[in-house]
């Protein structure tokens, strides 16, 4: 069983997706300050969806997730996008890149939304091509890539705002095994250096092993213990969450 | 450079987003190859060509069930290629909503940043079948024999082409949208698995 970390920048509590539990079941996942987490799973154990209710995309039924301390599950719709947004990195399993621009201009794209000028934004994504070993593409239309250059561009990308978490799944498919390798230790170090924390969901338990710890996902249960939400935000869902949103209490509570 | 101070950097927006929208419905108008091209002239082609009697029946003061059904039999031979391009046009909008999603645009923006191309082809087309059609309608209506079906709507349209052509042109860049929906392509993908279901049952060998 894996062992929550004590002061986490992201804790899911008790998740169940849909309202039946038939995919995710109570799941329970926190990742401290630049920790580098994987979640092995095997195909249909519910990764996917684990990943789409972490980061915003997919509503869970019940339970409640915490950002740095934050009840996410109690914000407004619009400001817990806002979170997502800026502090959450993605790398889904289909990842996608525009055609239409340049693998340069592709990575530099959430920085220019987030009001950065092109070029500094341009600057900023060529640093993290370098870093994957992409940079010859950089000015390259992403039309034509490869898979393995398209998911370290997708990587560059999901890292470029420098998120507080990122969440990426199956980071390392398609990955030649010394190209794997290698963006596992670049994922291993940026959770270090940058202080995110770094989830990575997979089926491959030589993927997982490139991480520092291992949570175990079988039929919608993860086997990592529920770590407490931090006391001071309990009475802000107690007021606001609850209620509004129908979810049920925390195991703090 | 510290992370606490690039993250507060990054979330410092210095320009609106709007510019950044803008700029990439615009680098999303010009075809990406040769595929996309070809839906692009086709999907502007079949649009110039359903203006015409789409603005002659909307501009018509009188609509005797021959000359409707003559509208209908001339807008026929385009319609298969205006329904396949559109969806194709659809699913291209719907793969750039995704990866601007992907991008961390919200679902509204995404969805009103990758419509600029299921816009802008089926209005040029459509604008160019109108003014053709506003500005031949007077030789079309003297060169048509009186008894002619079509010649009762060109001779005895309200005199308001510009206000047909403008709802025509509106009415096309809707049809394309909707015509390029999810459910649309859906309807498409059945009708054409079942006549190759229908076409294989023709072709299985008969007993003796």
């Amino acid at each position: 069983m894996s062992l929550p970390s004590d002061n986490p920048v992201l804790n899911a509590v008790g998740l169940n997706y849909p309202a039946d539990g038939s995919v995710l079941r109570g799941a329970h996942l926190a990742v401290g300050e630049g920790e580098a987490v994987a979640v092995l799973g095997a195909a249909a154990a519910g990764k996917s969806t684990l990943l789409g209710t972490l980061c915003g995309m997919l509503e869970p039924a019940s339970g409640s997730l915490w950002a740095n301390g934050r009840p996410l599950h109690a914000l407004p719709p619009d400001q817990r996008d806002e979170v997502f947004r800026r502090r959450f990195g993605v790398l889904p399993q289909d990842c996608r890149l525009l055609p239409e621009l340049t693998v340069a201009e592709n990575v530099a794209l959430p920085l220019r939304l987030a009001g950065m000028t092109l070029n500094r934004a341009k600057e900023r994504s060529r640093i993290w091509l370098e870093r994957f070993e992409i940079e010859e593409y950089a000015e390259s239309s992403a039309a034509g890539l490869t898979k393995p250059v398209l998911r370290r561009a997708a990587l560059a990308r999901a890292l470029v705002g420098d998120p507080v978490v990122l969440l990426a799944d199956e980071p390392l498919a398609d990955l030649a095994a010394q190209t794997a390798e290698a963006t596992a230790r670049i994922l291993r170090s940026i959770a270090v250096s940058h202080g995110t924390a770094v989830v990575v969901f997979t089926r491959d338990p030589i993927t997982a092993a490139y991480f520092n710890r291992t949570v175990k996902l079988a039929e919608g249960r993860t086997d990592a213990q529920p770590a407490s939400p931090p006391p001071a935000a309990v009475p802000l869902l107690a007021a606001t969450g609850d209620a509004r949103l129908g979810l049920p209490l925390g195991p703090g509570r | 450079m510290s992370a606490e101070s690039a993250r507060t950097e990054a979330a410092a927006p210095k320009a609106g987003r709007l510019p950044v929208l803008l700029w990439l419905a615009w680098r999303f108008l010009p075809p990406l190859d040769r595929r996309d091209q070809r839906t692009l002239t086709w999907v502007a082609a079949s649009c110039a060509y359903l203006a015409v009697p789409t603005t002659v029946g909307l501009a018509a003061t009188r609509m005797p069930a021959i000359t409707l059904l003559s509208l209908l039999c001339l807008a026929v031979p385009a319609l298969p290629s205006w329904w396949l391009s559109a969806i194709r046009l659809g699913d291209r909008r719907r793969e750039t909503a995704l990866a601007l999603r992907q991008a961390r645009i919200n679902t509204r923006a995404a969805a009103a940043t990758s419509i600029s191309r299921q816009i802008l082809y089926p209005a040029v087309g459509s604008i160019v079948g109108t003014a053709l059609i506003s500005a031949l309608h007077r030789p079309l209506g003297r060169a048509l024999p009186a008894g002619a079906p079509l010649s009762v709507a060109i001779k005895e349209s309200s005199g308001h082409w510009l206000v047909a052509a403008s709802i025509a042109v509106l009415l096309l860049v809707g049809l394309t949208a909707a015509l390029g929906s999810a459910r649309s392509a859906e309807l498409y993908r059945w009708i054409k698995k079942l006549t190759a279901r229908l076409d294989r049952r023709e072709a299985a060998p008969q007993p003796q």
